[in-house]
């Protein structure tokens, strides 16, 4: 439970940050000037941090919503993603935040208006082009729902949109912000998912997969598109039968036709990251793999992402259509 | 004052930086810490055996950063050890006696912020502490005063992490009862009083400190290599790397015997590397 709240002056009347210090009634809060004098500064230790991380309530002032990068979308012409939250509650040892920023309290930016406002303004500029837009490049969109109200927010946003997608990147099982309203046709619900023996090693804090699967369920079976991200792949040994295994529980007594789209995506970082994150973790077993570095990119290498990429894709193939499938490469 | 041992042999976890006699006192009891030195103004007192170590650095701020860096340079102390800066402080609110962990540092001189240590929610309160260039008296606003604080933050943090670095503040005056009526026996029962529970944040800071250590001590049995083999920076770095994955991946597997073959640095960097590959196969997580 947040214990400290690290609110920016300029933010503290906000009705969000007061909705949220409501929310916390329990945390101590803190007036700052700049959410950058505490968050990712030199000299601070991520790992440390993540046994306590505060929250920090802040105004983002630019960059609400920027180009996904190649090969992170699905089949729309053009993709963006926002990011409303910095940092996760949940501890997996792949994700990419670790290696990020050197700290791990949460930052909440608060002005929720210039997000819609700068998404309006890009479904504007480009009303002859197919778009999606990600949330939950930065955090979890739904881990945190029970506190910020922004998937809440951007649900009735996106549905004056529906020719514009909204995929929603999460973990979590709180789904009732969703379930207590209509499902809404161009918001895509996309749960990352491994096999559950490796999500128990990895996916720290996090809900169990059996619990994940349940929730997409029962999202697809209220009428919610739903996506699944075998984003990334991690190689351990019999990683054929604990893939295999997953996907035909996830196909197993599920509404097909909710199931919007399938990607999977190999686990690769940029060098620099890499290094920091192994930094942090020396001792982890998914570190001490012998991983190859090609053109700046940390990764298993072409031949084990071929093999486990081709594997996927013909899995998949058996319970859905192949314009279904995609392979992220990000 | 004690005959100096070689610094290399000091395993310290924790260094304290106090301002005053009167509020060391008590830690030097605590953890009796036997005079080390006593040179430029700064005693240094040390126990190797539980691994504390404490400097007096006088009152004010540039004394409080200047004596971090002494006691850092003296006993060369490691990246993983905590830093800990304990002292009295004023504030708008009765009763004195009180301890907090100072979470917010501001310097009203130069107006910066600082925001030390992981937070011990659970054994201590939190406030935020104004570091002034005079005693506070008309206690302004509802925060701890004192007069340290942000030259330790300053620094500190540079020689090991910002959340191994840690205010510790015991409220000595107040607007009901004045800094004048301080003496230096009230400042060490002050301290005294709150033994108990610095006790419980100190177990808990050693707790840090030693998961941190480990993550960063290259074993001793990687540098016998490094008497042996001639090694390049970039080779060395390389070696130091690759051993760590290796033995993460065979914790039970003895350095010696892998490389038994090896005759340079590259080869027994090519010895570790090969060890890992033949187990990608049955990689378990």
């Amino acid at each position: 439970m947040i214990d400290s709240i690290f609110a920016e002056r300029e933010v503290l009347d906000h009705p969000i940050a007061q909705k949220v210090i409501k929310r916390l009634k329990h945390a101590d809060v803190f007036e700052i000037e700049r959410y950058q004098e505490m968050f990712n500064k030199r000299q601070q230790n991520f790992r440390i941090q993540k046994q306590n991380p505060a929250l920090i309530l802040a105004r983002k002032h630019d960059n609400f919503v920027l180009p996904a990068p190649q090969g992170f979308g699905l089949d729309a012409q053009k993709n963006y993603y926002f990011s409303h939250m910095y940092n996760c509650i949940y501890d997996c040892r792949y994700c990419f935040l670790q290696g990020m920023y050197s700290s791990a309290n949460y930052v909440l930016f608060v002005n929720y208006e210039d997000f819609f406002k700068a998404i309006s303004d890009t479904i504007d500029k480009n009303t002859d082009t197919s778009l999606t837009f990600f949330s939950g490049y930065d955090c979890d969109s739904l881990a945190f729902e029970k506190i910020t109200g922004f998937a809440e927010k951007a649900l009735e946003f996106f549905t004056n949109f529906s020719s514009v997608e909204l995929e929603l990147r999460t973990k979590s099982i709180v789904s009732e912000t969703l379930l207590k309203r209509s499902p809404i046709s161009n918001c895509i619900v996309a749960y990352s998912l491994s096999p559950s023996n490796l999500a128990g090693v990895l996916d720290n804090k996090a809900p169990s997969i059996e619990r994940r699967v349940n929730a997409l369920k029962t999202l697809a079976k209220n009428g919610w598109p739903v996506g699944l991200r075998f984003d990334p792949l991690i190689y351990c040994s019999g990683w054929e039968n604990l893939y295999s295994q997953l996907i035909q529980d996830i196909f197993t007594d599920i509404n097909i036709d909710k199931v919007h789209s399938v990607s999977h995506g190999p686990l690769r970082f940029p060098k620099e990251m890499y290094k920091k994150i192994t930094s942090l973790y020396p001792d982890d077993k998914l570190f001490s793999f012998p991983m190859e570095t090609k053109g700046g990119i940390v990764s298993y290498g072409t031949d084990i992402e071929q093999e486990m990429s081709l594997f996927l894709q013909s899995e998949l193939e058996k319970y859905t259509t192949k314009k279904k499938i995609f392979r992220c490469l990000v | 004052m004690i005959e100096l041992p070689d610094i290399r042999d000091i395993e310290l976890k924790i260094c304290w930086v106090i301002a005053l006699a009167p509020e060391a006192n008590p830690i030097i009891d605590l953890f009796d810490l036997r005079l080390f030195s006593n040179e430029l103004d700064f005693p240094v007192y040390v126990n190797q055996e539980n691994g504390h170590a404490l400097v007096i650095s006088g009152i004010g701020k540039t004394k409080a950063a200047a004596a971090t860096t002494y006691l850092k340079t003296l006993l060369n102390v490691k990246k993983y050890v905590g830093w800990i800066n304990l002292g009295i402080a004023g504030f708008h609110l009765e009763p004195v006696g009180r301890l907090f962990q100072v979470i917010k540092v501001h310097d009203i001189g130069s107006k910066r912020s600082y925001f030390p240590g992981l937070r011990l929610s659970k054994i201590v309160q939190h406030q935020t502490l104004y570091t002034v260039s005079q005693p506070e008296t008309a206690y302004s606003d509802s925060v701890l005063f004192d007069m340290e604080a942000s030259g330790f933050c300053e620094i500190a943090p540079m020689f090991s992490c910002n959340e191994l670095v840690f205010v510790l503040k015991i409220v000595s005056d107040t607007p009901e009862s004045p800094i004048g009526s301080i003496s230096k026996k009230t400042i060490t029962q002050l301290i005294h009083q709150n033994i108990e529970k610095l006790q419980k944040i100190i177990h808990t800071i050693e707790k840090l400190v030693s998961d941190e250590k480990k993550r960063l001590k290259i074993p001793e049995e990687v540098f016998q290599y490094f008497d042996k083999y001639h090694f390049t920076k970039s080779n060395r770095n390389k070696f130091i790397q690759t051993y760590k994955k290796w033995k993460s991946a065979f914790p039970n597997r003895k350095l010696e015997n892998t490389l038994a073959t090896g005759n340079s640095a590259s080869k027994l960097i090519s010895s570790l590397e090969s060890e890992l590959v033949s187990a990608i196969k049955e990689w378990k997580l």
